[in-house]
Order: structure tokens, then sequence, then C-alpha cells
């Protein structure tokens, strides 16, 4: 499940031993790295004519006694499996996973959110506390309008030249604010400070996604292929999904 | 007096959550013309939406209101919820005790419970444990009480003023009541919104926390009401379909306590505790009182763990020097005041048919009208069906999963922001349908549904609606 | 064609043209999804001014009556689901 590098890669490895169906939400297989990219071309051609099932746009919902429910236009059926492979992607952690507490207001998204809706021109901000580093952070630094005032929380120091101020090793852990956030307190070894912003992005803490109801912690007929790092290149996706499936069907070959 | 004359109405319910919704939904099935005022942009913004999402089969002892209108609502769940789409479930509730303290309280407790005449039975640990396989070895006694059960407030209010509208009745949007007419004999005879005068022959108050202010204003008697905060976390639904019942300590004078309990959709409510005093506007979250209410409810049920958390929240329901308040203004002859601090979910159906009653008493027709609606259209929901392959494909959309985590359809979604009461903001979404509640909270598909409101509504992406206090998605 | 909308980048391939109701209409298909769009002649100097890449505004009228498909989906979201 999921026809980004990882699902790809993993689907490749496994279609030599297994029947393999790769199933993938979006109408085109890439996942973050797109459609285009040559390492997934490349790999959709190698999967093609490794005989790997290739069922774009239909979502998964649930794995239930080996059977995976699928939904999306023209298709909904249940697919019986000895295994599923959850290649499923990873996103920033929520406010929930970090922890970050305080008022509930407009302005505070999700790096993974921000970004589409910066990249879409929608001005989300004066100014933007950027929390984490790495994939999320650096998408939404490239797209943030030249005229807002970047703050970045924690992670590496970025050398980007759209940051204002950094606070590395701070955390984030209140936002404040009444309609919309006006600030966002960041603490590091029990020192705190108030930042004033407009929009808060958080970007910080890869987690892996999980949402296929019965998948989403680890069963013994689930694997999941989602390397969780702020920095990601291509081969290090690869590497990693053929290292975490290459014991897979031995294991599966009754 | 100020502001052009607006339309004329019978009755003006001033509030929109579950009560003010209940009301104009029964009284909109009348031949009483009828508009709802609600100060915040969207139904359910107050105690409504800071509620636990429990029907309860028991609160006060008798004698009092509070346990005439919980008989009267309690044994109608099933046939309501079914009318309105409303997912519901009777599920039964533990009040559990690990002490002698405790077994004491469950002996006043029962004594009190059983003499309202409601279902209860009185168990072992063991046995409470045999309804509830999670709950902590240190539970000795418990109250066991079948006909409790589980609802999605925010769901239930929506329901309500979707009934309402689709039988007539107006309902606007931030609009707060700024002031009031009387005519002679002290009457109200219209309330004042910034946009318009509104001209009415009755008002009924169910402006929740705002009760006291609106009444107030009305000249009516003096309602002394403050806010109450409680906060909660919210575990998902992994953990959630381990847990059966709705498990609760030994309550308080102030509270029904801290407890564990199964919502609608599937996750887990761990809260609310109580903190009086504060702003009501105020919905902030904090580390302290969130630590110490995970501490207590595993102390109930060990195994929850905040690695299962995906959202805290905070809401504030209204303390009330008077409990439960259905009656007309002492001072004001055409004032209805219909308020509860605590279980207005719970009453609300008896609410709507007594505040008709009570205009029934006055001589008004408030015999159903032939043409009524009864029921909503009922929208297929994917997480509801155990196979939902026979639900999907009657519209386009139906089989187009938006929101992954709570498996929330485009078609559901634009049910949501095309509705009669529609959503107008990400929350509003979240409350009709789901989408973005999940455990990833919208990191993957909130983009798409702040773009399905605004082409809904024909705005512009950064104008859709995002948290309760009425900001938006862009700025700047 | 490319279709670059908020949620997602996608290869867009047009099996049709057609005039329907005074509105150019390409048929096609979005990756796997069965996708059209409809533009009036009133609307192309308004989408020329405001055809920037990669502008949500022109994704969102691109997409036409896919617009709810296309949103269920995600952009760039890594390895995706």
């Amino acid at each position: 499940m999921g026809a980004g590098l990882a699902g790809l890669a993993a689907a490749l490895e496994l279609a030599a031993h297994a029947e393999v169906e790769l199933v993938e939400r979006l109408p085109a297989a890439g996942g973050s790295w797109q459609f285009d990219h040559p390492a997934v071309r490349d790999l959709v051609g190698r999967c093609d004519r490794a005989g790997v099932r290739l069922t774009m746009g239909v979502t998964a919902l649930r794995w239930i006694e080996r059977r995976l429910l699928l939904i999306g236009p023209g298709t909904r059926a249940w697919r019986e499996a000895d295994h599923l492979v959850f290649a499923g992607g990873t996103r920033p952690a929520t406010p929930a996973e970090l922890p970050l507490f305080g008022a509930r207001v407009a302005g505070v998204f999700a790096g993974t959110v921000a970004h589409h809706l910066m990249e879409a021109h929608i001005a989300l901000g004066r100014h933007l506390a950027v929390c984490g580093s790495g994939y999320w952070a650096d998408l939404v630094l490239a797209e943030a309008p030249s005229h807002a005032r970047v703050t970045v929380v924690g992670g590496d120091v970025p050398a980007s030249p759209r940051v204002a101020a950094a606070w590395p090793g701070y955390a984030p852990v209140e936002v404040r604010g009444r309609d919309r956030v006006e600030q966002l307190v960041i603490e590091r070894d029990g020192h705190a400070r108030a930042i004033d912003c407009d929009c808060v992005v958080l970007a910080a803490d890869q987690r892996p996604i999980r949402n296929v109801d019965g998948a989403i912690t680890a069963t013994p007929d689930v694997t999941y292929v989602q390397l969780c790092a702020d920095t990601l290149t291509p081969d290090a996706v690869v590497d990693h999904a053929i290292a975490t499936v290459a014991g897979l069907h031995g294991r599966n070959s009754t | 007096m100020s502001g052009p004359l607006g339309r004329r109405f019978d009755v003006v319910v001033v509030g929109a959550g579950v009560l003010g919704c209940a009301i104009a939904a029964e009284l909109a099935q009348t031949a009483l013309s009828v508009c709802v005022l609600e100060a915040a942009p969207d139904v359910a913004e107050g105690a409504s939406k800071a509620n636990a999402g429990i029907t309860s089969s028991f609160y006060a002892p008798p004698p009092s209101i509070e346990c005439e209108l919980i008989g009267e609502s309690n044994d109608g769940w099933e046939e309501l919820c079914g009318r309105l789409n409303v997912p519901y479930r009777r599920i039964g509730a533990l009040t559990v005790a690990f002490d002698d303290d405790g077994v004491r309280g469950l002996d006043e407790l029962e004594t009190q419970v059983r003499a309202a005449g409601v279902k209860v039975e009185r168990v072992t640990g063991e046995q409470a444990r045999r309804h509830e396989p999670l709950l902590t070895d240190e539970c000795i006694d418990a109250l066991y009480y079948p006909d409790e059960g589980i609802i999605d407030p925010v769901r239930l209010t929506w329901a309500y003023a979707e009934l309402a509208a689709l039988n007539g009745a107006e309902l606007r949007f931030r609009a707060p009541v700024l002031d009031v007419a009387r005519d002679g004999d002290g009457r109200l005879s219209a309330v004042v919104t910034p946009e318009d005068r509104i001209a009415c022959r009755y008002v009924v108050n169910a402006a929740g926390i705002g009760s006291g202010a609106l009444s107030a204003l009305a000249g009516g008697e003096e309602i002394r009401m403050w806010p109450r905060k409680g906060q909660y976390w919210i575990l998902d639904r992994d953990f959630g379909q381990t847990l059966s019942r709705i498990v609760l300590p030994v309550p308080t004078p102030t509270t029904r306590g801290i407890e564990v309990a199964p919502t609608t959709n599937g996750s887990v409510l761990l809260g609310p505790d109580a903190e009086e005093g504060g702003d009501a506007e105020d919905r902030s979250t904090s580390a302290g009182n969130l630590r110490k209410i995970f501490a207590e409810t595993q102390r109930l049920v060990p195994t929850v763990s905040l690695d299962r958390a995906i959202k805290t929240y905070a809401g504030s329901r209204p303390a009330a020097d008077e409990p439960v308040r259905l009656r007309f203004d002492a001072r004001v002859d055409n004032l209805i005041h219909a308020g509860n601090r605590s279980t207005g979910v719970s009453t609300s159906p008896a609410f709507g048919r007594r505040v008709k009653a009570l205009l029934a008493d006055r001589g008004e027709n408030t015999a159903a009208r032939p043409d009524r609606v009864t029921s909503l259209p009922p929208v297929p929901r994917v997480l509801l069906e155990a196979d939902p392959v026979t639900v999907l494909d009657r519209r386009p959309g139906d089989a187009m999963v938006v929101c992954v985590c709570e498996q929330v359809t485009a078609a559901e979604i634009t049910a949501a922001v095309t509705s009669a009461v529609p959503a107008r903001s990400i929350e509003g979404v979240r409350k009709r349908c789901r989408a973005t509640g999940g455990r990833c909270q919208g990191s993957i598909c909130m983009a798409g549904v702040i773009l399905l409101t605004a082409n809904a509504h024909g705005i512009d992406p950064g104008q859709v609606g995002m948290g309760p206090g009425g900001g938006s998605v862009g700025c700047g | 064609m490319i279709i670059n909308s908020p949620v997602g980048r996608f290869p867009f391939e047009v099996t049709g043209v057609g005039l329907v109701d005074g509105r150019i209409r390409l048929e096609g298909a979005m990756g796997t999804w069965p996708t059209s769009v409809e533009v009036t002649p009133s609307e192309l100097p308004r989408i020329a001014a405001r055809l920037v890449p990669r502008s949500a505004a022109v994704g969102a009228a691109v997409l036409g009556s896919a617009a709810a498909l296309a949103l269920a989906a995600r952009r760039r979201s890594r390895r995706a689901a």
C-alpha cells in the first residue's frame, strides 16, 4: 500500500517471490516524489515488467483477517492477501503528539497543509513561526512569501536567507491568541519565551502515517516501510524499503 | 431601539446550542414561525461542543425537573437518532469504587438511582470487569447502568438545526442580541442584532453561558451563571475498539467526574476536569490539567496511553445557581428560559416538547403541521458501515475517500458544506462529518477540505473559517 | 498535459475535445481518474491573467467537475498512501 518510492521498491523486491498488487490512493504513482521523478518512472517500469499489479487512485481503508478493503471511483472491493506491506508515507507530528497545548485558534497548520496552501498563493500570515527543520520545513521556507518574516523554532539552523530568526533546541509548548494565533511560547531547558506570530507551521518530528484500520499498530501480517527522518534521499528510501521487506518472502512462503 | 426593521417571527430562540436547536426543531413543526439567533459562527459552539457525548439515564435525584426531563428523553434515543442520522449507541456505564469511601458513595448513589426508577445493577469488581475488561483490578465495587448511551452531541445539535431549517425556521449566525424592545406591559416586542431588528411574540433564552446577560438585557430575573471549563484528551479509534463501556468514578457534588468514554466515531474521551471562574471564551488547553486528567483516567483504565492521543481540547459548560431552568420568566411575561448546566444533550428531546407545551398553555396553536418534515435524508457514512461496498456509488464522490483516518468521502463533505445549515469552516466540516478529526488531524486532507468548503460557498480558500473563534485560514 | 493543483501534480491525458453548451470541454484522465475540463470563452482572458504555475485558483478551476475527486488527493505527501 502506497506507490511512492518506498512502496514501489518494496513491491519490486517482493515481486520475484510472490504475487504483488501495489495500491495507491492518488491516481498516479510517485507520492511525494511525483509521477515524473526519474527514480519513480524507473521503478514503475520495472514493477510493470516484474508483473506487479498497479492499482492507482484507490484508497485502502481496512485490513481485517487478511482482507484489504479498497474504495475508489469504480473500485469497491475486498482483496485477499497473505501480507500487507504498508508504505503510507510520513507526516509531521500533530499538536497532541508534540505535545503543544494552549489556545485553539486559526493559523496553526501542519507543514503538509501549509505547504499546499502557500503553493496555492494563499497568504497564511505576515510572521510565520516554523517549528522543526527538514523536508516539510524546507518546502514551506521555499514557498514563504517574500514579505513574510520567518522564525524557525527547533531543529537545525537552516541556511535559508528566508529565516529572520532561529531558536535551535527550543520546542513549541503553547499557542496563544483569541481568534488567530498571536504568540507561540517556546521552551528550552525550562526557559520559556513567547514569539509574536500570526501563523504557526508544525514541521517537526516526522511520524509514520497510519490510517488503515487493523494496520495501525504492528501485527504479524503487516510490515511498515516508512522511513522517518528529517531529510530523505531517493536512495535512502529505496534501500530502507528493500532491507525492510527482504526477509518477508521467506516468512510467508507457506 | 435601532436598526432596520427585519422580519417578524412568532418565536425568537436565542442560542444555537443543543437546547436552542432542539426547541427550534420542535416549534418549527407547528404553525409558529421561528428564528434562531446565534452569536457564534456555527451551531454547537458553546457547552454543546464541550460535552462528553453521553446520554445519561440518571443525573439528579428525584424529585427534580432534571430527573423528569432525563426520564422523558432517555427511552426515545434510538428512534430519534435513527430519524435524524445521529450516531448513537446504548452501551452502558460503570461507576466504580476503589475503597470504602467509594463504596459508601455508591450506596448513596444507588438509593437515588433506584428512587428515580432508573435501571441499575450493583456489581462486584469481578462482574464489573466482565462488563468492561479494561477496567482496573483496583475496582472493588460498581454500579452498572445499562441504559446509558453515547451520542455525537454536535451531530445531534446540527441535526436539530437541519430539521428546524427544513421546516422553515430561519437560523442566523454571528447574530448576537445587542438589545431588546418592550411594549407598554413590559413584554418583549423585538430583539436587535447587528443586522436588524426582529419583531417577535416570544423569546426563548437558550443562550447557555450568555443566558444571564440576555435575561438582564430583557429586564428578566437574575440568572447567575459562570463558566466551568473542562479539558479532554481524545485517544484514537484503534484504542477505542478495545473499550466497550463508559467508566466513571463516584461523582462529587460539582462534577460527574473525570471519565473514560467511548465516542460514537470510535475514539475515546478522557475528561473533563472542572475549573471554575475563568473566561467563558477560554478554550485553551494546559499541560498541567491534562496530565492530571490522564493520571486519573489511568487509575480507571490502566491501558489508556498517551501514545494514542490524537487531540486535546477544552470547552466551557455553564455552571448555574439553578441547574435546570425551563419556565417563563417571573418578570417578563413572554420570555422563556431554557437552560441546563450539565445534561443539555440528555434532556434536549424533552426540552423541545416542554417549551412547546408552555406555549400551548398560553393558547398558541402548537399542533404539528401535516406537511412537516420529521426526518433527515440519510448520508451514507463509510466509517459506520461494516461492509461499505454495499452503500457506495449512489452519488458522485461516494467512493472517493478524502479523510482516510476517519474514512470520510467527498460526498459526506459535500453534504456538510451544502446542507440547510452548512459548514463554513474547517471546524464546521469536522463537526458535521469528522473530516480532519482523526489521527493525523488533517495533515493530509485539510487542504482538500478547505477547497471543497471554499468552492461550495463561492469564496476564496483563504476566507474559509478555521478554529472556533471565527478566524480564517488566510491572513495578511 | 500536467495538472498542478493544491492536492497534487498529475499527468492529464486528453482523449477528446468538444463544445458543450458553449463551453470547451476536454475529456480525459488524470492518472487513473476520469477527468474533464470545461472552459467558457469568456473565462479565457481571466484564466490567462491568472495562469501562474501551481496556482490553487487555476488548479481548482481547471479541475472543474472533477474537482471533488482531485481534492481528495493530497499534494506531494511523501511516499503516498
